[in-house]
């Protein structure tokens, strides 16, 4: 070959291959950043008459919701709006929407539940910034129970100074998570009562292991194989009930710090080696990031975690806890465990808090504010009117569901065997439009008294732990050093708990810790924390009600 | 003498030839669509990526994802961890294939062989997803593998998915499990390719079934052997996520954090630029050891041998 043959085949080649990579930028168009101007929001008027466009992507839903449902064309119809809701389980969140977006294909209305996701649809110019006191002013009511239950979510949508969306809540989150006993376990191996601190849950699951819960004649059970597929649920309630949260930022005198790199953590893990080595744990914990919980519904163990709801007992449902369990073991019983006690007597139990979610707006809506305020308006508008409410969380009473005092709130056929009939007409999350649930004042009415009981008994608001941010997330590094950081915490904790790692170098621990971004992590989790103050002043959350 | 006296042009030759041509364009298209064109996204590397500005409309940041990439604790470590992993499984999963063919070859009931090839690359069809699951049962604890240890006297468990080492041989052993059979098909294609003169020559001279493997079979397959040799070292910084993120656990995170499960971690967080500048990491990598093994093959060879 020729040089100018050479020459003239590799421009060739060169000309086609940037021919094509140019065709998809070309329609992308490049935006500039920082450039559009602000919206003067004194000037926006929204003519509640006008029938307005809205495209919505709310929380991870699944997939059998469809357009048109009864709940949409609701408020469709009360809010003189055209919505064309985008429903994505979770994969499709992790996977569809970050092309979706990356393509240009914004929503008006977007949901995300993780501060850091808020922080990455605002460093690549997704979503518009929405000021306190627009919220404020056009709903104000929605602002107040979001103040009253869950005000850390304040934080969630806030940037150096600014806000970017509404922030949501879940007033019922504000309990305490709790577990669950094989209450027939407890009797055969002679306990009363269900245990109520550190060592009488030892001495339980003791007996889980030694004297032959499942009446079999072989060794062949454990006490607890503790689920750590997620930081928030590993061995959670130990330490809770040496009085702190290992995987969350906590407050101790006036400062915010880790909970992980204090005693109380070290207290806890020497616990737990104990426990381990005694065999009261099964040896196979660690595999159990995809098995959550397996171990406790084929009777091989005789305790779990978390189990929050009544329905987890109910034998009529398949599917629930109670019902797994007695497929294995006919005459097996559960009973709820509440937070175990401190060594102060009072019951401790990790809660996420009230504050859960952020409602985003698209940053194409500069150009029309107007949008922005009919979602404000109407959030106003659900969270004032209980029929609303119910209405846009659960359809409408006497065709979707009904109330009994007994049962509570039930489904009506045939709406409530058919899932792709309810999935067609109530959607599959009951918070997709309205995103936050205000139970105390509308729910909990629904509730059956014996659930009501349940709750009260059981996970009494004054027994929760919560992390001082809400969501550690919260800290301008996170993105950087707290996921991965995590993981690390989790190896070094199973290591020691395992025995593959001396309780003596729990000090070197925190050293590392430290070194590895956590030193960074806690500065700016104590600079938010004073921030939070400046933020709860202005909009008026100056008090934590739950 | 200059070449061009004796040889057609090329752009002589592509016109006579001009039919064949025709019929690789939509392979070529397919290429520079779907393997050269993406390339073009590489430039998110040396961008301070901003979607809705775009791959072009983005800040240049020059090195700074790289920076920040080897600045963290654990991309190094991941590095470490893939490279571990990968020269273990190149190791002994290399010739694992090369066995099997010659044990397959050496089998003269045609129902067995077959019946013994297809239950050998079967797995390589199973997800791990399914197999991952099934080796976690197998070798917890309290699984099958370890009660067969017990009966022979073991005291403890044997940590086989906890430990880091164990893990490792675990990981290793059940890829060769999973990709021999498959990775053998190539080998066997290539043994049938032999000419049967050659054994015929050799058991005249009297050669043993032993030695005519050593003087025939073997060196006819060298070939082929340095084909995949190259190839593989190309994927070098590919331990096999699929495989370790459906069997790892906290307690072995520290050796099987593999590049793919970091970038995974950023792909989450959105955090592309970084995510890119380590795939980009890989393929330079996995670049210069296909081009530089295969230099090498031609240089031992006089030219002979290599993927071109």
């Amino acid at each position: 070959m020729t040089w100018r043959e050479q020459l003239f085949l590799t421009a060739v080649a060169l000309l086609v291959v940037l021919v094509l990579a140019l065709i998809p930028a070309g329609s992308h168009g490049a935006r500039e950043r920082g450039q559009a101007s602000p919206v003067a929001w004194d000037t926006v008027r929204d003519d509640p008459q006008a029938t307005m466009d809205l495209s919505w992507m709310g929380i991870i839903a699944h997939l059998s919701g469809k357009e048109g449902s009864w709940i949409e064309r609701n408020l469709e119809q009360k809010f003189n709006l055209n919505i064309e809701p985008t429903f994505l389980d979770w994969n499709g969140f992790r996977q569809r929407r970050p092309l979706m977006l990356c393509g240009g294909d914004i929503p008006d209305v977007m949901w995300d539940g993780d501060p850091l996701g808020v922080r990455a649809n605002l460093r690549n110019g997704f979503i518009m910034e929405l000021p306190f006191e627009v919220i404020l002013e056009h709903a104000p009511t929605y602002v107040a129970y979001l103040n009253r239950f869950g005000r850390e979510a304040w934080l969630y949508s806030h940037y150096q100074g600014k806000n970017y969306g509404l922030p949501t809540f879940s007033a019922g989150a504000n309990r305490p998570r709790i577990s669950c006993w094989r209450e027939d376990w407890l009797q055969n191996v002679g306990i009363e009562k269900v245990p109520e601190t550190v060592d009488e849950m030892h001495e339980a699951l003791h007996r889980f292991r030694h004297n032959d819960p499942d009446e079999n004649g072989k060794q062949d059970t454990y006490g607890w194989s503790p689920d750590i597929w997620h930081w928030s649920l590993a061995f959670v309630e130990i330490f809770a009930a040496y009085d702190t949260l290992a995987f969350d930022f906590i407050e101790r005198d006036g400062k915010v710090v880790w909970g992980g790199i204090l005693p109380e953590a070290k207290e806890s893990l020497t616990t737990l080696r104990k426990w381990y080595d005694e065999g009261l744990l099964d040896p196979d914990f660690p595999l159990n990031s995809r098995e959550a919980g397996r171990g406790f519904e084929n009777s091989k163990t005789g305790y779990t975690h978390p189990v929050d709801q009544p329905f987890f007992y109910d034998l009529e449902m398949a599917t629930s806890l109670a019902s797994k369990v007695i497929a294995y073991a006919p005459k097996g019983q559960l009973v709820p465990g509440p937070p175990l006690r401190n060594a102060q007597g009072k019951r401790r139990g990790r809660t996420w808090g009230g504050a859960a979610h952020v409602l985003q707006f698209g940053r194409h809506l500069e150009q029309q504010p107007e949008k922005v305020i009919r979602v404000l308006r109407m959030m106003e508008a659900i969270a004032t009117n209980e029929e609303l409410y119910l209405q846009a969380r659960f359809a409408e009473q006497g065709t979707h569901w009904h109330y009994t005092p007994e049962k509570g709130r039930e489904s009506l056929p045939p709406y409530d065997e058919d899932q792709r009939l309810s999935g067609a007409e109530l959607l599959t999350s009951s918070i997709f439009f309205f995103p936050s649930t205000i139970d105390p004042i509308y729910d909990d009415k629904y509730n059956s008294q014996a659930d009501t009981t349940w709750h009260e008994t059981n996970r009494k608001h004054a027994w929760a732990m919560k992390n001082v941010l809400g969501k550690s997330d919260v800290v301008p590094s996170a993105s950087r050093y707290l996921g991965d950081l995590r993981l690390w915490q989790m190896t070094v904790y199973v290591e020691m708990i395992v025995g593959e790692r001396p309780l003596s170098e729990f000090d070197a621990f925190i050293g590392e810790w430290n070194e590895r971004g956590g030193e960074i992590l806690t500065a700016e989790a104590n600079e938010m924390y004073s921030q939070m103050r400046d933020i709860y002043t202005r909009v008026g959350a100056t008090e934590d009600a739950q | 003498m200059s070449d061009q006296f004796n040889r057609p042009s090329v752009l002589k030759t592509y016109s006579k030839h001009s039919g064949l041509l025709l019929m690789t364009l939509p392979v070529i298209i397919y290429f520079l669509i779907f393997h050269y064109g993406p390339m073009i996204g590489l430039v998110i590397a040396f961008k301070d990526y901003v979607m809705s500005d775009g791959m072009f409309g983005s800040q240049w940041a020059g090195m700074a994802n790289f920076e920040r990439l080897f600045a963290s604790d654990d991309f190094p470590l991941a590095v470490r961890n893939t490279l571990t992993i990968s020269f273990l499984r190149l190791g002994f999963g290399f010739f694992a294939p090369i066995i099997l063919a010659l044990l397959l070859n050496e089998l003269r009931l045609e129902f067995y062989k077959r019946g013994i090839q297809t239950l050998t690359y079967l797995p390589h069809f199973f997800s791990w997803v399914i197999l991952g699951g099934i080796f976690l049962m197998l070798f917890n604890a309290g699984g099958p593998v370890n009660q067969f240890a017990k009966l022979l006297g073991a005291e403890q468990p044997i940590a086989f998915l906890t430990d880091g080492t164990w893990f490792i041989i675990v990981l290793v052993a059940t890829g060769i499990w999973q990709g021999a059979g498959w990775g053998a098909i190539l080998y066997l294609a290539a043994l049938s390719g032999i000419s049967p003169q050659l054994y015929e020559a050799a058991q005249i001279d009297g050669a043993n079934r032993w030695q005519q493997t050593w003087a025939i079979t073997i060196p006819c397959l060298i070939p082929t052997m340095i084909v995949l040799f190259i190839l593989a070292l190309g994927g070098i910084l590919t331990a096999g996520f699929d495989q370790i993120y459906n069997m790892y656990n906290p307690m072995v995170y520290d050796v099987a954090d593999i590049i793919d499960t970091y970038v995974l971690r950023r792909m989450f967080g959105l955090d592309l630029a970084l995510a890119t500048a380590a795939g980009m990491f890989k393929s330079v990598v996995g670049l210069v050891l296909v081009v530089g093994s295969n230099y090498l093959a031609r240089r031992m060879s006089g030219g002979e041998q290599g993927v071109w």
